[in-house]
């Protein structure tokens, strides 16, 4: 069990106290703590970020502000931001869960493509006349299922030959990639269509969108899976035993805890999920397979679950913030000429700082 | 084919593998070094991209390819700065402050190339440095071009990889540096301070990997990609592993990288029916599977990637 120090000499435990405290209020207290903590790091953060633009020779003040008006002063500036953001959340909500067992996989990437193929290849394969809720079921069982298999490999290897997992999703990565411009040039390659992309995708296989907007089923299938990665995470054992795996590999095998089992079940959920971000962005917004179909959606992602300190609700915002400052970035390059590299700087940063505050907040109380 | 095509087309395939082998065994030995101090680094790719903007840029500012190393160093000992303190003063989690170097050396170096050269019509180059031709010996046939015709810079990375080695193995330095790796409390309790050596492990390492970035931009390539490092900077990690962390070792396994990066160029430029993406997976794909088979004789070093505290 983790243990507590001091927590009732804390002053936030004290105040709890004198409300009448209850375990759950304690915990609402320290999560409120963290949560200042986490938007501390971050505004440190943008004040370092304002002064390295400021010394580049640019007007952080200005930057700041088309990043906000890219965003937020157009409908269709918030919704790029919200799609941006389904991907991020979808694979984020798996690392959280990996980095909670400190099971490093950084594997979205490739299972985001190979997701993505296989729900092409379904919808490219199948009849234009299949209905649409068996074509897009299917479409989503396939992209599961293949992006679930690739990451059974970095899995099982780490699980069984302690092969290290940061590595070889890394490597995996770049092959899963290959994987799909590979189909895209040969298997599903259409004549009458430009190089570097496939046919668009029949009717049935586009995920209904809200009204007029392009807000697509997606955005609510990955807002829906939230909770239930909660649950996965702190509401029943298989989270215990991954965050014991986490905490000391030995104690939970003494336990009795399935170590490989479980460092493979990890793997599978996280390559589910960022197959299934894979297929949302196919079949949600591109509507066809296409070269450079990521933005590097798996490696933010990273960024996205540390930045929620891999707490899955706490995973949306962060998405959606650095979705914000990517689709910011954007509009920053085009209207003031600062490159948006710069945000990949930024992002790197912030975390960094949140590493910081955590350790400088755990020196203060050991 | 004549005999002279045949040794010929050998001899530059040789040329192509060891280049590979330079920059990814350089990267390794300096993962080896940090390692070896039990410090977990995964940001080498980061590291390497940011040393080849940087030692572009300078190699170009200064027309001259060795400040262009120099700028590659530079590159990587202001990563590594950021790597040691986050690592070795405030002890967070080696893993991810390591693996934020990647983001943060990328879009650091996509934005110093950018900023110098803002404005540039056509993608600027470095010219190359013409090789060292070492009389008699570089007349040799096939061996000859390989190791006794090549630059200047290409020798300053192999005598920088024998110096590394010697110093871990021979100096009093190097071995607390082990020591800091193996047995931080016996140093501890001999009075040595553990993090002041893993600080400087960190910062040598990172500095090798900025020299290997500046080697594959200037003296390599002579121009600058986002995408140029493709890799390297992660193979780099995994030969460590192979290569026992003895720097040596760790060369001769980025050789034998070095062949499969070759063979895929090879067969492509040859037109072999077999696609492209799965020669240019060649290298990723073995690195994988080299992983997994791989039983070195040698353990990881004891206190790798747990903070010293007392």
């Amino acid at each position: 069990m983790m243990p507590e120090p001091r927590a009732t000499r804390s002053g936030a435990a004290a105040l709890a106290a004198g409300l009448g405290a209850t375990p759950r209020a304690d915990a609402f207290l320290r999560g409120a703590r963290e949560t200042a903590r986490v938007a501390l790091a971050v505004g440190a953060g943008v004040l370092v970020a304002a002064g390295f633009v400021l010394a580049l020779g640019y007007d952080p003040l200005a930057a700041l502000r088309v990043m906000f008006e890219t965003v937020f002063r157009s409908w269709s500036g918030f919704v790029d931001t919200v799609l941006q953001a389904t991907p991020l959340l979808l694979i984020a909500l798996g690392y959280a869960l990996c980095y909670r067992a400190r099971v490093w996989t950084v594997g979205g990437e490739g299972q985001f493509h190979l997701g993505a193929a296989a729900a092409g290849l379904v919808a490219l394969g199948l009849p234009t006349a299949t209905p649409a809720p068996v074509g897009l079921t299917l479409a989503l069982a396939a992209a599961i299922a293949a992006a679930a298999a690739w990451a059974l490999v970095p899995g099982w290897l780490r699980a069984h030959r302690g092969v290290n997992e940061v590595v070889s999703t890394l490597m995996l990565n770049f092959v899963g990639i290959f994987v799909m411009s590979w189909l895209i040039r040969t298997v599903l390659r259409d004549p009458e269509i430009p190089l570097l992309q496939t046919a668009a995708f029949p009717e049935a296989f586009h995920f209904p969108v809200v009204g007029q907007s392009r807000l697509h089923l997606g955005v609510a299938l990955a807002l829906a899976l939230v909770p239930a990665v909660a649950y996965l995470a702190n509401g029943c054992a298989f989270g215990a035993r991954a965050q014991a795996i986490g905490a000391n590999p030995r104690a939970s095998r003494a336990a009795g805890v399935d170590v490989p089992g479980t460092i493979i079940a990890l793997f599978l959920l996280s390559g589910a999920l960022a197959g299934l971000a894979g297929a949302a962005q196919v079949l949600g917004v591109t509507h066809r397979l296409l070269v450079g179909l990521s933005h590097d959606f798996g490696y933010t992602a990273v960024l996205v679950a540390l930045l929620a300190r891999n707490h899955p609700v706490a995973v949306i915002p962060a998405a959606f913030f650095f979705s914000a400052l990517v689709v910011g970035a954007e509009g920053v390059q085009v209207e003031l000429r600062i490159p948006s590299d710069f945000v990949r700087v930024f992002m790197g940063i912030l975390v960094l700082f949140v590493l910081a505050a955590d350790a400088l907040a755990r020196r203060r109380a050991p | 084919m004549t005999p002279e095509a045949i040794l010929q087309l050998a001899s530059g395939a040789l040329v192509f593998a060891t280049n590979f082998a330079l920059v990814v065994g350089l990267a390794a030995v300096g993962a080896a070094v940090t390692e070896r101090a039990g410090v977990l680094n995964l940001g080498h790719e980061g590291v390497m991209l940011f040393g080849a903007a940087g030692g572009f840029v300078a190699a170009h500012a200064a027309n001259d390819p060795w400040v262009g190393l120099l700028g590659g160093v530079a590159g990587g000992l202001a990563l590594g700065l950021l790597k040691a303190v986050w690592s070795v003063l405030l002890k967070t989690e080696q893993v991810i402050n390591g693996l934020l170097l990647v983001p943060i050396g990328f879009g650091l170096g996509n934005l110093l190339f950018k900023h110098y050269f803002s404005g540039a019509l056509e993608p600027p180059r470095v010219p190359p440095v013409a090789p060292l031709g070492i009389p008699l010996l570089e007349d040799i046939p096939l061996l000859g071009p390989v190791l006794f015709d090549r630059s200047p810079l290409a020798y300053a990375a192999l005598a920088l990889i024998a110096l590394v080695a010697w110093f871990l193995a021979r100096t009093r330095a190097g071995m607390t540096m082990r020591a800091a790796g193996e047995s931080p409390e016996t140093l501890d309790f001999n009075g040595i301070a553990v993090d002041r050596y893993r600080f400087a492990a960190v910062v040598i390492g990172t500095a090798l990997t900025g020299f290997a970035g500046a080697l594959l931009a200037v003296d390599q390539l002579h121009l600058f990609h986002p995408a140029m490092t493709a890799g390297r900077g992660w193979i780099a990690i995994a030969i460590v592993i192979v290569g026992g962390w003895r720097p040596w070792v760790c060369l001769a396994a980025a050789f034998f990288f070095g062949i499969t990066d070759m063979i895929q160029f090879q067969v492509q430029i040859q037109a072999v029916p077999v696609p492209y993406e799965l020669l240019l997976s060649l290298p990723y794909l073995a690195t994988v599977a080299v992983l997994a088979w791989w039983h070195s004789s040698v353990r990881p070093p004891a206190a790798l990637g747990e903070p010293y505290r007392r």
